[in-house]
């Protein structure tokens, strides 16, 4: 076991140290970084622009790409947050909290370190957990048959309606409405086409990259140029001392522990990811701390706690999609996509077709990590200064990238219809305070929960009592069943909100 | 990809023999052409196993062509989009449908109402390969032949359960239902990877799967193939036996081909084939071929239309056996 450990982890190196590949890394998490600082883009469109770009690139240096953009976008959305008081990420809101007020006494290179320092500790920490928690996962996902994927898929969805922003019949209505798109298109059992209007274009179904660039991508640049241009705050604090002091660091590495093993576990969760763990462990360090009222007024484990954790979160949310094939938020469903296009089913059997990709993709993640904390100590300053780049010149080239991207995929006009489509949709979802993420995981789980629910009833010849005669796939429903219960439960559903609005 | 690392003379022999080949014939007409790029139209989207398979075809003409080749993906409704694509194209030599004749054969019966009539749209220029699919059950299975699994099946009655993928292997099942008289229940799977745990859990009794998943799966232990569904045994695995020598009739090959729209002119139609036909020759080409599960397969535009002909008559009648429903 402990040969086979590092025999993966060699294996793994072996594949991501190629330089192709360390370029590849490194693009993606300069690019990370960047979409991080910059406030207005994250990492959802991003990934979702690049997924044509993919297709040319061997499936590990896409992915390796990708995954570097996610977790490079965990670090650049914190150097705003801290300077600038402009969470440049969803996921580094919290930051802003504590990191700002730290700058504004001085201690902006404490605050700047101690997020490199957490993130990188974490980077390193998720490494490992997806290292040593993969392989049993995927020897367990060996074992599911339809009616337990069908019970994964029920979870999943279920999750994904807890954990989303906002009220409870939103969430669930966006699930549905994926769900519904995702049955656009032809029907594996019979044969026959749904929804499809007798257009050959959805003949196969709704594509992925013109609903998720339309309800991402587009959507984005609307709701940035709706808002008066970004005005250009001023740098807060100087950056002579880069180091945290022996009590800052006495006070952050035990909130940077915590927040790494809540962040890995919040990221294994369907539905969970770096927002949420960071929004988690901010609240986890206030309530533990002997003295709260310092949060909020530079309390450097206010900014440990959730660096660490969005790191953390951002690197375990990986193991369900590669071991289960379940993608656990929007991200990893574009990842999903991403293997799909490549023509890698994702599941247990990437990790026995593809030992080179799993592995080479888990190491990477620890270089890119390496290679984060190079990139974001010491060039700090030219970070920071991107945040002068106008608005209106960044965004026709997104928009430009954006339209190119759908079009190449299969030269056909008919993407680049749906794409506005989508965006329309999206523009009003937005309107409405409904969030485009659930839509997307019912988008993308809904056909194969709909295909093992038929398959199994095919099995049982019609009898439903084959969800629960299945070890796996009662348990699953179990769990589903106290979730719903859970969030039924007026007490529970004032914390989730509480939780939401801190 | 070492596809250079070949023994040097027989390389230069290779280059020679093509030369010969491909020029000498050429006809006043054809010298002109191709003056520009190439298009190869692809059925399925970038990264799919027929992408892999056109733009291998893309690359080794390339230098044979001496013009740039564009693969295009044109995805969709099951092949169809493509396949009208490539009909309405401009009949000039400059837009070549790589893709499986047989699937273009099948469609017209699949759907309702099928754009082009395949058969007099398009113009097959050269065949590339035939493949057969597979009967597999799982290998700790105690089913060693077809005979075996059939009595096995027979006495299970209704309780006997298969997994079939792509119409091909819809079809295959049907066929060997009709022929032996069993009564199993189809599960239907998008890909044969899908079903490999309801297979290894001894949910599935058998099924009817492409060749890449069959052989790969064989070669991992978990999968054993009982029979292929061509009409005689293939080169590429001369050990399988054919359903037809079992005692369950029937001749369902896959081909692929090069195809151009109906009025592309006939030296064209010609120069194309002989392209295609000396790529597949090549002993790279047979191998890269034969891992795929099929043998090369070389013939003229006349035996290729005919062919295309024949498929499309054939599939009519194995969609009305199936009782298949078309859209």
């Amino acid at each position: 076991m402990e040969f086979a450990f590092l025999h993966n982890l060699a294996t793994g190196f072996g594949a991501a140290l190629s330089l192709g590949n360390l370029l590849f890394c490194l693009a993606g998490v300069l690019l990370g970084t960047l979409i991080g600082v910059l406030p207005g883009i994250g990492p959802i469109p991003t990934i979702a622009m690049l997924l044509p770009v993919t297709f040319g690139l061997p499936p590990l240096s896409s992915l390796i790409m990708l995954a570097g953009i996610y977790y490079g976008a965990q670090y650049g959305g914190s150097t705003t947050s801290i300077l600038v008081n402009m969470p440049g990420e969803a996921s580094s809101i919290v930051t802003t909290l504590d990191g700002h007020p730290m700058a504004r006494q001085g201690r902006a290179g404490a605050a700047l370190s101690t997020a490199a320092l957490g993130s990188f500790f974490a980077g390193c920490a998720g490494t490992v957990f997806v290292a040593a928690f993969g392989p049993p996962l995927a020897g367990l996902a060996q074992e599911f048959n339809s009616p337990d994927y069908f019970a994964l898929m029920v979870l999943g969805l279920v999750m994904a309606v807890v954990l989303a922003h906002g009220p409870v019949l939103k969430a669930i209505g966006m699930v549905l409405v994926g769900l519904l798109l995702g049955l656009v298109g032809t029907d594996v059992n019979s044969g026959l086409t749904r929804y499809t209007f007798g257009i050959d274009e959805i003949w196969d179904g709704i594509d992925f990259l013109p609903l998720v660039i339309g309800l991402f991508g587009i959507v984005e640049i609307v709701s940035n140029l709706e808002k008066r241009e970004i005005s250009h705050a001023s740098i807060t604090g100087r950056l002579d001392r880069l180091w945290p002091s022996r009590q800052d660091f006495r006070e952050a590495w035990p909130a940077a522990l915590r927040g790494t093993a809540l962040g890995a576990l919040l990221g294994i969760l369907p539905g969970g990811g770096a927002v949420l763990a960071s929004f988690a462990a901010y609240t986890l360090e206030k309530k533990i701390a002997k003295d709260p009222s310092r949060f909020g007024k530079g309390a450097i484990e206010g900014v440990a706690g959730p660096e660490s954790a969005n790191n953390a979160a951002a690197q375990s949310s990986f193991i369900p999609l590669l071991t289960l094939g379940l993608p656990s938020n929007a991200i990893m469903a574009l990842m999903m996509g991403a293997m799909i296009i490549q023509g890698i089913q994702p599941g247990s059997a990437v990790m026995t077709k593809h030992p080179e990709l799993f592995w080479g993709l888990v190491a990477s993640m620890w270089l890119g990590n390496a290679m984060l904390v190079v990139i974001n100590l010491p060039l700090i300053g030219i970070w920071v200064r991107l945040l002068s780049v106008p608005y209106r010149l960044l965004y026709p080239a997104i928009l430009l990238f954006c339209l190119v991207g759908v079009y190449s995929t299969n030269n056909n006009i008919a993407q680049l219809v749906l794409t506005a489509l989508f965006t329309v949709f999206g523009y009003v979802l937005l309107r409405f305070g409904c969030e485009a993420a659930p839509l997307v995981l019912g988008f993308i789980l809904g056909p194969l929960m709909e295909e093992n629910l038929r398959r199994s009833l095919v099995f049982s010849r019609g009898d439903p009592a084959i969800f629960v005669q299945r070890p796996i796939s009662a348990t699953l429903l179990a769990f589903t069943v106290i979730l719903i219960a859970l969030v039924a439960f007026p007490r529970f559903r004032r914390t989730r909100e509480v939780a939401f609005q801190e | 990809m070492n596809r250079q690392s070949r023994h040097p003379f027989e390389a230069v022999a290779l280059v020679i023999a093509a030369a010969a080949a491909v020029f000498a014939p050429a006809a006043a007409q054809a010298q002109a052409y191709p003056s520009r790029d190439i298009h190869f139209i692809c059925a399925f989207p970038a990264g799919s196993g027929a992408d892999v398979l056109v733009r291998y075809f893309a690359e080794r003409l390339r230098p044979i062509i001496k013009r740039t080749i564009v693969v295009e993906n044109r995805s969709g409704a099951g092949g169809n989009i493509a396949t009208e694509y490539a009909a309405r194209a401009k009949p000039d030599g400059y837009t070549i449908y790589v893709h499986a004749g047989s699937a273009v054969a099948a469609n017209m019966h699949l759907f309702k109402k099928p754009t082009v009539d395949a058969g007099k749209a398009l113009q097959v220029a050269a065949t590339i390969n035939r493949q057969p699919f597979m009967l597999v059950v799982a290998a700790k299975s105690p089913y060693q032949s077809v005979a075996e699994l059939t009595a096995a099946i027979k006495k299970k009655g209704k309780a006997g359960t298969y997994a079939t993928s792509a119409p091909t292997g819809v079809i295959m099942g049907e066929l060997y239902k009709k022929a032996t008289g069993i009564q199993a229940v189809e599960v239907n799977y998008k890909t044969g990877s899908d079903s490999l745990n309801e297979m290894l859990s001894g949910k599935l009794d058998y099924g009817m799967m492409d060749p890449v998943y069959s052989l790969a799966q064989q070669r991992e232990g978990r999968l054993r193939i009982l029979g292929v569904s061509t009409g005689a045994r293939l080169e590429a695995s001369p050990d399988l036996p054919t359903m037809s020598e079992l005692g369950v009739k029937m001749d369902l090959t896959g081909w692929w081909a090069a195809m151009v729209p109906a009025r592309t002119p006939k030296p064209i139609v010609d120069q194309i084939g002989r392209w295609f036909s000396f790529a597949v020759q090549s002993e790279e080409t047979r191998k890269f071929l034969m891992s795929f599960g099929g043998d090369p397969y070389v013939n003229s535009p006349e035996q290729g239309q005919a062919l295309l002909l024949k498929s499309i008559k054939d599939w009519g009648e194995y969609v009305r056996l199936a009782n298949l429903k078309p859209q």
